[in-house]
């Protein structure tokens, strides 16, 4: 289980101080697909950061009841939009290194998934396509063997079939106590794929529900992030009318 | 001998992972030849320094001064430290360059923070730079020994001065 008790963090800049989470709290059950979600600058990077120990912030993070510390950073994995790979290292010294710092490596499910995405093997990861690279970073947090999959905005820049062919490949090969905490603004695409969501909003979060939950109340994903967001449909309207002078 | 062998075969484990190190390994490898070369001048200095406890007689030739005293080691090899100091100033900087690489082109600062063994970040920046500044040291103090046995047989002993 993954409890974020009261975590608040305030960047201190010199135009003054912004507060990014506000005494954020949730609880990951072990196994659960959470996709996390928010309009930019709502924190969600953060809170990942936050998580793993990049950012110091107020509040406690714990992991089945103790903080996270060295013995237990090997549990989680990381995948973000910025990569975290070597750029002139190849797929097979990646793998390498893996093996060396995490003993969970899991082999098997990384030559699949290399050998599915037909990624090259012996090609320094800087010749990839973005998309590529995306795809491998992904692999990578997939097979560090980590018991929670933290990503960041990992298919940005995937076309639509490789993120489709991604989400079914990520449900085809989880185990059931492998946990997903996925930040993501392509909410309508991951719907069917995630079993519960986390809205966040300047910090705080604005909304936690499961897809079973919307389900029986006959709602989908993106109507229930509008509604949490007091979305107006009929504000570009309004203003494409004032813009434009049409009455 | 172990770490010496492995550093000669696998350089690339002294330093953080993909780095492209050859560059910098040729910059410190040229910065402590020119240290190196530099420390040459000793020997312009002790010639100077032995020449200047004789004189010429017209009928013994080459004679020593009675009761000159050679320049010290110390003064004519002394400064010799200071030629290997960019070789330092060199290792030093590539210790903060080794830690912002992890920042560049990807954020493999994040991947390198997460590893469950303690202090690879540290020992990934500074390892190779201080295995260089040790070498440098090393060779100067070769340099040093050798230089001081040509300053023993250079010098008369009547002219060695007390203290260095």
């Amino acid at each position: 289980m993954l409890e974020i008790r009261n975590v608040s963090k305030i960047y201190h800049e010199k135009t003054g101080s912004v507060q990014a989470l506000h005494d954020v709290n949730l609880e990951i059950g072990q196994g659960e697909i959470v996709g996390l979600f928010g309009e930019n600058g709502a924190g969600k990077t953060t809170l990942l950061k936050c998580i793993l120990g990049f950012l110091p912030c107020k509040g406690e993070i714990l992991l089945d009841g103790g903080p996270i510390d060295r013995g237990k950073i090997a549990r989680l994995s990381f995948a973000t939009c910025e990569h975290s790979f070597f750029p002139n290292l190849t797929p097979l010294s990646h793998r390498d290194f893996y093996r060396m710092h995490f003993g969970t490596f899991r082999d098997k499910r990384f030559e699949a998934l290399m050998d599915f995405f037909e990624l090259p093997m012996r090609t320094a990861l800087r010749s990839y396509s973005a998309g590529q690279q995306n795809q491998f970073e992904v692999i990578l947090a997939l097979c560090q063997g980590a018991d929670y999959v933290l990503m960041d905005e990992p298919f940005a820049g995937n076309d639509v079939f490789n993120r489709e062919d991604f989400y079914k490949v990520l449900l085809g090969i989880l185990e059931p106590e492998e946990t997903v905490f996925l930040s993501t603004h392509l909410i309508e695409e991951v719907e069917r794929f995630i079993g519960r969501a986390v809205l966040l909003r300047k910090g705080r979060v604005a909304g936690d529900i499961t897809t079973l939950e919307l389900e029986e109340q006959g709602r989908t994903l993106i109507d229930y992030v509008k509604e949490t967001y007091g979305y107006r449909s009929d504000r570009v309207n309004r203003a494409l009318e004032e813009l434009t002078g049409e009455r | 001998m172990t770490a010496l062998k492995k550093m000669l075969k696998e350089p690339e484990a002294f330093f953080p992972p993909g780095y492209l190190y050859r560059e910098e390994r040729t910059a410190a490898g040229i910065l402590l030849g020119t240290g190196m070369l530099c420390s040459l001048r000793f020997f312009g200095r002790l010639h100077v320094a032995v020449e200047e406890l004789y004189y010429v007689d017209r009928i013994r030739g080459r004679t020593l001064r009675p009761g000159e005293v050679a320049d010290s080691f110390l003064t004519l090899a002394g400064n010799c430290v200071f030629f290997f100091l960019p070789l330092y100033l060199f290792l030093a900087a590539m210790m903060i360059y080794h830690y912002f690489y992890y920042h560049r082109e990807t954020k493999s600062i994040y991947l390198v923070r997460r590893l469950p063994e303690k202090g690879f970040l540290g020992k990934s920046c500074v390892q190779m730079p201080l295995l260089g500044m040790g070498a440098g040291m090393v060779v100067m103090i070769v340099l040093f020994l050798l230089y001081y046995g040509i300053y023993l047989l250079s010098i008369p002993a009547e002219c060695m001065p007390r203290l260095w």
